[in-house]
């Protein structure tokens, strides 16, 4: 299932397992990406919507990690992610994007 | 009597009063349960498009209530597609799916306006009603999809000033490229004035935001439009004296005070004079801020060409025909030569007559302004 998946944002963004890497591609820009399995993982949970909490619990699920550096990481992910553009109204839709700048409070 | 233009520059067509919301300061005061009786037919409405393209309209704007309230809205915009005037939609944006999107993208609409009031949920739906934010955004992702013109429209009233920088900064993180912010009129449904914003709360807010495009913090392009169209607005005029730093109308807003000026103050308001407005049902007013006024109805399209109606109509020539002289109150005393006086629907409201003054203006004789 994560080996292939959609988000359906601004445009389609697809992502495609190949060997190691997760490889999608930002129709918007004409750019590829390529993420790790993290990256992949918090991808797939943003294509289904899910929140920030349940983010957080199917990666605990699979790694051993506190909730609170878990939070962390994906924020980090999320705000330099390059392809934020395309995702923003999905982060809207599940609310996560109040965990991030400029609406998180520092 | 003040020249007015051949035909509007901008008009609004509303094609229906229904609305899926029930807004608290709708101006229209349309929602769920206002009536489809008399609403225009398809034909209507395409007659009324072929004869303000014959005119030369530059501008139209299909406007309700919520055009996607109506069934037939797509056969709608297909015949409005079809003139040669810049086409605009206004829309809460709640009810475009991914397939309207798909069929929108197939016209030549300039662009598509809906209306976040807010960078999140709480404040949006304060007014606007549960889950209309999340699906106005719904909306514009789906509209973005197809690559079609989404601008924003952001209300402003006391709900949500506080919250205006961080609803730009959300506009900028969707990719809107255009943002326009409406001073909400005391009309409607919010004509007792209690939602207006006051200067406790603007000055402060207006001072931040002129700093921050000074400082060029925001990539979407935005303008705020009080209902009043002098040269020189009240709401950024007065902040920004306030804080003793007019320069920064002109250098950030573009707004230049003459004080070499020595025209004769004319009246500012452009109802019925360059802009107009016609209801559901084709009565034509000045603006669609005051439909719903019977006072204010200047005719309708039922039973009289627009164009007879535009030139003709004695209430139109009521309006062209006030001067400066004949308003009263807080506005007669004024002395800012720059103002012409705001709006005339909002001193019909909140002052009970057209030529009474705007009352919603920061303007105090006794108060804090540095003159």
């Amino acid at each position: 299932m994560k080996n292939h998946f959609t988000i359906k944002g601004k445009k389609d963004f697809v992502v495609d397992k190949v060997g190691d890497e997760y490889i999608g591609y930002d129709r918007i820009d004409l750019e590829y990406y390529s993420f790790d399995e993290i990256g992949a993982e918090i991808l797939y949970c943003i294509s289904k919507n899910f929140s920030l909490d349940k983010i957080i619990e199917v990666i605990q699920d699979e790694y051993d990690v506190n909730y609170a550096d878990c939070k962390e990481a994906i924020i980090n992910f999320l705000e330099e992610t390059p392809i934020l553009h395309i995702i923003y109204a999905n982060l809207i839709k599940s609310d996560i994007y109040l965990y991030l700048k400029p609406f998180r409070e520092e | 009597m003040r020249t007015y233009s051949p035909y509007p520059l901008l008009i609004d067509v509303c094609v229906t009063n229904r609305c899926n919301l029930h807004c608290s300061y709708c101006s229209a005061e349309a929602g769920p349960f206002a009536s489809k009786k008399d609403e225009m037919s398809i034909e209507k409405l395409d007659s009324i498009f072929q004869e303000l393209d014959l005119m030369g309209v530059p501008r139209v704007g299909v406007t309700g209530g919520e055009p996607f309230i109506r069934t037939d809205i797509l056969d709608i915009l297909k015949a409005f597609d079809k003139y040669s005037f810049a086409k605009i939609l206004n829309t809460n944006g709640n009810l475009i799916t991914d397939s309207i999107a798909r069929e929108l993208s197939k016209l030549h609409l300039d662009r598509i306006c809906v209306t976040i009031d807010g960078s999140c949920s709480k404040i949006h739906d304060s007014q606007r009603g549960k889950g209309s934010f999340k699906k106005a955004i719904e909306g514009i992702k789906n509209l973005q999809r197809y690559n079609l013109p989404v601008s924003t429209l952001f209300t402003l009233g006391k709900h949500n000033v506080d919250d205006l920088i961080n609803t730009i900064k959300l506009n900028d993180m969707l990719g809107i490229e255009y943002m326009s912010v409406m001073v909400i009129c005391p009309t409607g449904r919010a004509n007792d004035g209690s939602i207006l914003t006051d200067k406790k709360h603007w000055y402060p807010v207006f001072f931040d935001l002129t700093k921050r495009i000074a400082r060029g913090e925001f990539k979407v392009k935005f303008k705020i439009v009080p209902p009043n169209e002098s040269d020189i607005f009240w709401t950024h005029y007065f902040p920004l004296a306030f804080y003793d730093r007019l320069d920064l109308l002109e250098s950030v807003w573009h707004q230049k005070v003459d004080t070499d000026s020595i025209k004769k103050r004319e009246i500012s308001c452009q109802a019925g004079v360059r802009a107009c407005s016609i209801n559901h049902k084709g009565n034509v007013y000045g603006c669609d801020l005051m439909n719903g006024i019977d006072e204010l109805v200047a005719g309708n399209v039922n039973e009289t060409s627009f164009e007879e109606i535009w030139h003709s109509s004695p209430v139109f020539k009521k309006l062209r025909n006030i001067t400066f002289d004949d308003l009263s109150g807080k506005c007669a005393e004024c002395p800012m030569p720059w103002c012409g006086g705001g709006c005339r629907c909002s001193a019909l409201e909140l002052d009970q007559t057209l030529l009474g003054s705007e009352l919603a203006c920061f303007y105090n004789k006794e108060g804090d302004i540095n003159l």
